[in-house]
Order: structure tokens, then sequence, then C-alpha cells
């Protein structure tokens, strides 16, 4: 049988069209989604990238649950849950091949940086990096560079057959303040970024914040920040050179 | 024994990687930061990103005390051009403001170079 309050709150959203109680659904199934995404982190993904894709197959499994079929979401929402990480696997995750053994040490870097950052007060250096990790310092610096080969699933990306993107899926606003009238988001190329990179690279290019300041603010880790940072200034550079690239050929 | 590099790499993208892994193992024998080396690596990719062709493009580091002075050239005058503009958004120039201490553009050797400096304290990288 169907939680009852489960039950409200589909109906709710199925009858109503209440997007408020389908982002309740998700808040309260998103601890399952965790606890799943947990078993696939060992291969070398950021645990915090699986939620999100593990994220999507929640999405999924609300917006198809059938209210009469009388079993849990949860029955239902598991096997999409990890159907939808398995693909991930398969499909996306490290732009280029990189050996496993790299992949694991840039997971484990991720960590390490974070946990140095918090005990030293401070950034920490390749060396303690290093000795953390038990890596070489050559090593740790081949982890962190094709860490920037890895694609981790944008929080834009779509959740569903609706138009519906992630964050608005939830219905979390990332930061407290609206973005929509900084200068940022009228500079060019900033339209081709997501409401995260805009964030982070807002914070970092304008507020002055550092990667780690960052990161605790943003509830990701450095690596990621750093990741992001990269990745979105790469998107606009491309933005502007097709922009111009555009013209020129008018 | 000198703590100066000068890198020499065909300056089309596959190549830019083994600069910023260069940059990385300077910064890891000279122990910066990982910020630090970020900030270096962000730096140094946004000036190699205004080459992509066959030429050969150089990254030249140099060490004192407390600071790091990083060269990257040569350029065409019109491709640094944006770096010598007050920008109004968001461009190369402001990325440089803050990831570098200073950066300046300078004509020598028949090209335009741009020469970086960055402090190898903590504090760096704060917004200028």
């Amino acid at each position: 049988m169907i939680r009852s309050d489960d039950e409200i709150l589909l109906r709710r959203y199925r009858e109503e069209g209440d997007l408020e109680a389908r982002g309740q659904l998700i808040e309260r199934y998103l601890p399952l989604v965790r606890l799943l995404a947990r078993r696939y982190s060992y291969r070398g993904e950021q645990l915090e990238d699986l939620v999100q894709i593990g994220a999507i197959g929640l999405i999924k499994a609300i917006d198809r649950f059938d209210l009469e079929r009388g079993v849990e979401l949860t029955t239902y929402a598991t096997p999409t849950i990890v159907g939808e990480i398995k693909r991930h696997f398969r499909d996306k995750g490290w732009a280029i091949r990189v050996p496993r053994s790299l992949q694991e040490l840039n997971t484990q870097l991720t960590r390490v940086l974070d946990q140095l950052t918090a005990q030293l007060g401070r950034s920490p250096t390749i060396p303690e990096l290093a000795e953390a990790s038990g890596a070489e310092e050559e090593l740790v610096l081949e982890a962190l560079e094709v860490g920037h080969a890895y694609a981790p699933l944008s929080l834009t990306a779509r959740g569903g057959d609706d138009d519906l993107d992630l964050i608005e899926s939830i219905g979390v606003e990332e930061h407290a303040y609206s973005v929509s009238e900084d200068r940022v988001t009228l500079a060019p190329g900033f339209r081709a970024l997501d409401d995260r990179e805009r964030t982070i690279l807002r914070l970092r290019f304008f507020e002055g914040l550092t990667q780690s300041q960052i990161a605790r603010r943003v509830g990701i880790s450095q690596m990621h920040v750093s990741r992001l940072i990269r990745r979105s200034l790469e998107t606009i550079r491309a933005t502007i050179a097709g922009d111009v690239g555009a013209r020129a050929g008018r | 024994m000198s703590d100066d590099v000068r890198l020499v790499i065909p300056a089309q993208q596959d190549f830019h990687s083994i600069a910023r892994l260069v940059i990385g193992g300077l910064a890891s024998r000279l122990e910066l930061t990982y910020e630090l080396l970020e900030d270096l690596q962000v730096a140094v990719d946004t000036l190699l990103a205004l080459r992509d062709d066959e030429d050969d493009v150089a990254v030249e580091v140099r060490v004192e005390t407390d600071v790091l002075h990083v060269s990257v050239g040569p350029f065409a005058p019109g491709a640094v051009a944006e770096l010598d503009a007050e920008e109004t958004g968001f461009g190369r120039r402001h990325v440089l403001e803050i990831v570098c201490d200073t950066f300046e553009r300078d004509e020598r050797d028949g090209g335009i170079w741009v020469d970086l400096t960055k402090r190898t304290t903590e504090s760096a990288g704060a917004p200028g």
C-alpha cells in the first residue's frame, strides 16, 4: 500500500498540477537517492554528481507513478533511480579515456582537499595532498589534471519529458539572491551557463571569494568548484568565439 | 640552480594541458597551495586560449622570493587588444585581474607578450 501522505502529495501533483507537492516528494525521497548513489560512488565518480543523476530517476518515477498499482513509491522509484545511475556510467562520465587508478585518485583527492583545507585553515599544497593521499606528487598533478576531463551532469540537464530543469524540479533556489539583473548575466557568454555556474563565477570573479569559500557556500567540493569555473570560462570563450564568428559570417 | 622554466609548445589547444602540468610541477616544487595553482592555471589557460594555431607558443616562468613571474606569448597585436580595454562586463581582462596580482603586455621579440605576476602567499587571489 502507498503511504497516505505520499498519496496526498501525488494526487495534488497529478490532479491539480501542484508542483510544490512534487517538490516535496522529491525532497522526501532524496535520502533514498543518496543511499543508492553511494553504492556506485566507488567507481571514480563524485557522490554529489551521482545524487544529481539519481534525482533525475526519482523525478521520472514520481512523474510516471501509477497510483492505482497499489505499491509503495519507493518500490517503484528504486529501479528507476538505479537505472538512471547505471545509464550515466554507460553514456557519460569521463570525456576522455582515463585510467581507473587516476579516476580513483581524483576522487580521493576531492575528499582529501576538503579535509585538509578544513584542517589546515588554508588550501593545502601539492606535497601535502600527496602525503595525505599516499600518492607521488606527479601522480597527484596528473590526477588533478585529468579531473578536468570529467564531465559531471549539469543541474540543468533535462530531468524528464517535460521542460523543467532539475533545479526547478527540486524547487530549491541555489542562492539567496537573484542574479537576473546583475551585470554578470548581461555579459556576453553568460547566458550559455546554468544558474549554478553563473553563481560560482559571480562569487569568484565579482565577490572575490576563494574556491574553498565558494565550495562551503554552494555546498559542493572545492574540486568541483574548480572544475565548474574552468568549464564555465571555456563555455563563455566558446560562446563569444561563436558569436564573433557568426557576426563575421553575416 | 635556476628556477626559471621556458616551455615551448605548439599553440594548438591539445597541447595546452602540457603547460598546465608544467605549472603544476613548479607549484609543487615551490609548495604553492592548490588555490594558487588553480589561479595560475586559469591565468595561463586564459592566455593560451588566445592561440589555437600551427605555430609555437611559449610559457616562461621565473621565480623570485614570494612572487612568480609568468610570461606567455608571442601574440599578434589584435589577439590581446581586449586586455587593454576597460570592460563593462566580463572577459579575459577581468579574469586576469582576479587570478593574478598584476598583468601587462610587452612588445618584444617581434610579438606581444603578456607578463603576469602572482604572489606565492595564500592572500594572493583576493579581488584587486
